[in-house]
């Protein structure tokens, strides 16, 4: 098994006019990761994500998908990617069955059955035109449409937002069931506010924030060393210390990395508990 | 077989449907059966089949510049579908459809600058004997073939098409408004035949207003929030900011006190949310009228009644661009408990367009004096410096003269705002809202012309013309106005049963209409 990272990213930094979208971003997803890109709007997802497949190009810092460069992609690599932007982008003049076979045929893995069948999963009409669908309908096609030729890097940018509980039911199911035609690992990298689906498939998490990766890693890995405290006093800045909130006149909450605190940091008796990822989410962005 | 038949629609589609590709293979059958004719058979100069040939000119030019159009639409798919860039061979088959667009749009352009040429050097022998070809008498009776074009004007008029090419690469090479916008200046282009050389800036300079609309657009109004962030990060920054001239409204709703201020409330509550870029680039179009004014008093150039009714009907268009109704956000104010009546809301209407309207207007003017002053010092224009025109630095050159079409488009405004609020029924139909801007042209059209004849034909002192700005002031300042409000009074009735909830509806889907077209003007995806 090839050992390259499904994705590297060094140094990525965008900016927008005054707005800084991305800042010195950095980061690894192993092949077979499931990685969820959480934070708030504006964090830095979509361009991070975008610049990721060099569809952005960054002012700084480079990145590669499964070994090629984003900005030069080869036909062999954008073979192996399956990719579902936040607002669907389709051609509206075309069915839907023109739809898939129009860009079914530019890919060489293309399962005419498996996209067949995923029409039939997500309710999609073939012979509707596209731009009569919802906003939904659109989502669910560009999500078959980047499935049905089996590829083994799917990234998707908050595929979800637009479907309904049904439809979010059948996309986890169809993402639990993918399989790569050439057996290579799957590898997922998924933006999305629905933290509950996240935490069911991710197997890491990227926290963003302002542009800038707040915290990064395992899902069982951070559930087991990121965790709340709540003291009396406010601790000083420090290493470990990832996020301190004022709750009351004698009550912080505190979200600390507790490998990485400080020895005596927090007080004795101080209680800490886990977080899941929802409340992660939270802790740090509130 | 069938992966062809789906790549063949889906470049159909592309360029514009079936209707737009039989179009153009049509067009560019048709201008090499016409050119051949006209190889084959030189005409006399006043032949009627000579606007065969100027026909053919225009859609081979159209069916060239299509061809470009296209290609700029080739490359924004490229860059802006995603799920087309990212799949794998698809530059290669960009590539080959770009190779057929220039295929096809340099066929066109042969018959489309011989035609041109032919067109333009015929006419320029016949409108300017001092500029014959070396030994060429003209006569009606004598015929002038393609072989009597020099080949300097072949040359010329391939040079002049080749700019035109670069600007359209250039001006659409990233708005993707090429299947529908885009096909305006193309027509332009195409229809503008090349008689006299002294206009051989107009496609450039109205390349150059495109380029610099574009950037405009792209980089200050609509800008980094339009082009960057993603959906959802573009609405909560929309949400997160108040234009000033919105916030200033709200402020002024705030302070309002009492039974009296009810209306002035309500319309400050409902003031336009973001019409700053709108205001702006509406004041700088009536601006630049203001500028081209001719100089003297009367409204025309001298004499024609055609020439007065153009110079009327464009002042109309103008009118039309600064009076331009917008939905209103009605079932959020109907809601409000702020002290309302039904009968209030088409008043309610009235005023948040008609402010709307004149804060153009008085930008407009603003701008217009200012530029206008500068360019009669610096002599531009020139034709409009002209000895027919200009009449010297005088009160009615500098202040009377724009400041009655100041005036003029007020009142115009105000009688298409009047009209615009006049039936509840009218603003809960999409369709009718869709058509409501230009019907209200076309009333008020006819109207204003109809009044202007009955002054100048009954008022003695306005029949010579001279005082043709006082005329526009009575019809557009007066008459027009009270015409709308009389209009206005007739279907005031209505209000008392309107239904709010259906002009809330019919205002949201011709809302959505509206912003589906914008987005296929700037090219931004919805």
């Amino acid at each position: 098994m090839n050992d390259t990272p499904a994705i590297s990213v060094e140094h990525l930094s965008l900016r927008y006019g005054g707005v800084t979208a991305l800042d010195d971003v950095t980061l690894n997803v192993e092949r077979g990761s499931v990685l969820a890109v959480v934070g708030r709007n504006g964090a830095g997802k979509s361009s991070l994500l975008q610049c990721m497949l060099g569809l952005t190009v960054p002012q700084s810092g480079h990145s590669q998908l499964l070994g090629c460069p984003s900005l030069d992609l080869t036909d062999d690599v954008k073979a192996r990617l399956g990719y579902v932007s936040q607002s669907p982008e389709l051609f509206e003049w075309l069915r839907v069955g023109e739809q898939i076979s129009l860009i079914g045929g530019l890919y060489p893995n293309w399962s005419e059955e498996l996209a067949r069948a995923l029409c039939v999963r997500f309710s999609i009409a073939e012979d509707m035109k596209v731009r009569t669908l919802s906003l939904g309908e659109k989502q669910r096609l560009a999500i078959v449409i980047a499935l049905a030729h089996q590829p083994d890097l799917l990234v998707f940018d908050e595929p979800v937002a637009s479907l309904d509980p049904v439809g979010r039911r059948d996309f986890l199911r169809a993402l639990f069931e993918h399989e790569a035609r050439d057996g290579e690992p799957v590898t997922v990298v998924i933006s999305s506010h629905l933290l509950e689906d996240l935490e069911r498939i991710a197997t890491h998490v990227l926290f963003l924030e302002k542009g800038r990766v707040q915290l990064i890693g395992g899902r069982d890995e951070l559930a087991e060393r990121v965790q709340l405290a709540v003291t009396a006093h406010a601790i000083a800045p420090q290493a470990g210390l990832l996020k301190s909130r004022q709750l009351a006149a004698d009550e912080w909450q505190h979200v600390v990395d507790t490998r990485a605190l400080a020895d005596g940091a927090l007080p004795p008796d101080t209680a800490l508990r886990a977080l899941s990822l929802g409340d992660l989410f939270e802790a740090l962005n509130t | 077989m069938k992966s062809i038949l789906d790549s063949w629609r889906f470049i159909v589609g592309l360029l514009g449907g079936r209707l737009m590709i039989a179009i153009w293979l049509v067009s560019l059958i048709v201008s090499y059966g016409v050119l051949g004719w006209g190889l084959a058979y030189p005409m006399q100069f006043l032949d009627t089949h000579r606007s065969f040939l100027e026909m053919a000119a225009i859609l081979a030019s159209a069916a060239s510049f299509g061809g470009v159009l296209a290609l700029t639409y080739l490359w924004n798919v490229g860059k802006r579908y995603s799920q087309w860039k990212l799949a794998p061979s698809t530059d290669r088959i960009a590539a080959q459809v770009s190779r057929i667009l220039i295929l096809v749009s340099s066929l066109a352009a042969i018959p489309a600058v011989m035609l041109r040429a032919y067109s333009a050097t015929s006419d320029r022998v016949w409108r300017l004997p001092d500029e014959l070809p070396s030994g060429y008498t003209p006569s009606s009776s004598k015929t002038f073939s393609f072989a009597d074009v020099p080949s300097h004007a072949y040359a010329a008029e391939a040079l002049m098409f080749a700019g035109v090419v670069a600007l359209l690469l250039v001006a659409f090479r990233r708005t993707g408004a090429t299947k529908t916008i885009a096909m305006g200046p193309v027509l332009f282009w195409a229809a503008s035949q090349t008689t006299y050389r002294a206009l051989w800036w107009l496609p450039f300079a109205a390349g150059l207003i495109i380029v610099v609309l574009e950037y405009v657009w792209r980089h200050w109004l609509s800008g980094r929030v339009e082009n960057y962030f993603s959906q959802m990060d573009r609405s909560i920054r929309k949400k997160q900011r108040t234009p000033c001239l919105t916030s200033w409204r709200q402020q002024k709703a705030a302070r309002s006190r009492g039974a009296d201020d009810v209306d002035a409330r309500l319309a400050a509550l409902l003031a336009l949310p973001s019409g700053t870029g709108v205001t702006a680039l509406s004041a700088i179009f009536a601006a630049l009228y203001l500028v081209t004014l001719p100089n003297n008093t009367a409204e025309h150039a001298p004499g024609t009644w055609a020439l007065s009714f153009v110079a009327w009907a464009f002042a109309y268009l103008v009118g039309s661009v600064l009076a331009r109704p917008v939905a209103l956000p009605v079932m959020r104010l109907a809601l409000l408990p702020v002290g309302h009546r039904r009968t209030q809301f088409g008043e309610v209407f009235l005023k948040v367009w008609w402010r709307d309207s004149y804060t153009k207007v008085l930008w407009a003017a603003l701008l217009g004096f200012a530029l206008r002053a500068v360019c009669s010092a610096l002599g531009w224009p020139a034709f409009l410096q002209s000895p027919v025109f200009a009449y010297g630095p005088t009160l009615a050159q500098w202040i009377l003269v724009p400041l009655a079409h100041v005036v003029g488009l007020l009142g115009f405004a105000g009688s298409v705002c009047l009209i615009s609020s006049a039936s509840p029924r009218v603003l809960a139909s999409a369709n009718a809202l869709t058509v409501l801007p230009i019907a209200t042209v076309i009333l008020l059209t006819p109207i204003g012309l109809g009044c202007k004849w009955l002054l100048e034909t009954n008022v003695v002192a306005l029949a010579n013309g001279n005082l043709g700005f006082v005329t526009f002031v009575l019809v557009n300042g007066a008459m027009l106005p009270a015409f709308a409000w009389s209009f206005t009074r007739i279907f005031r009735y209505q209000w008392r049963t309107a239904s709010l909830p259906a002009i809330s509806s019919g205002m949201q889907i011709w809302s959505d209409r509206l912003r589906k077209m914008s987005a296929d003007v700037t090219g931004a995806r919805s």
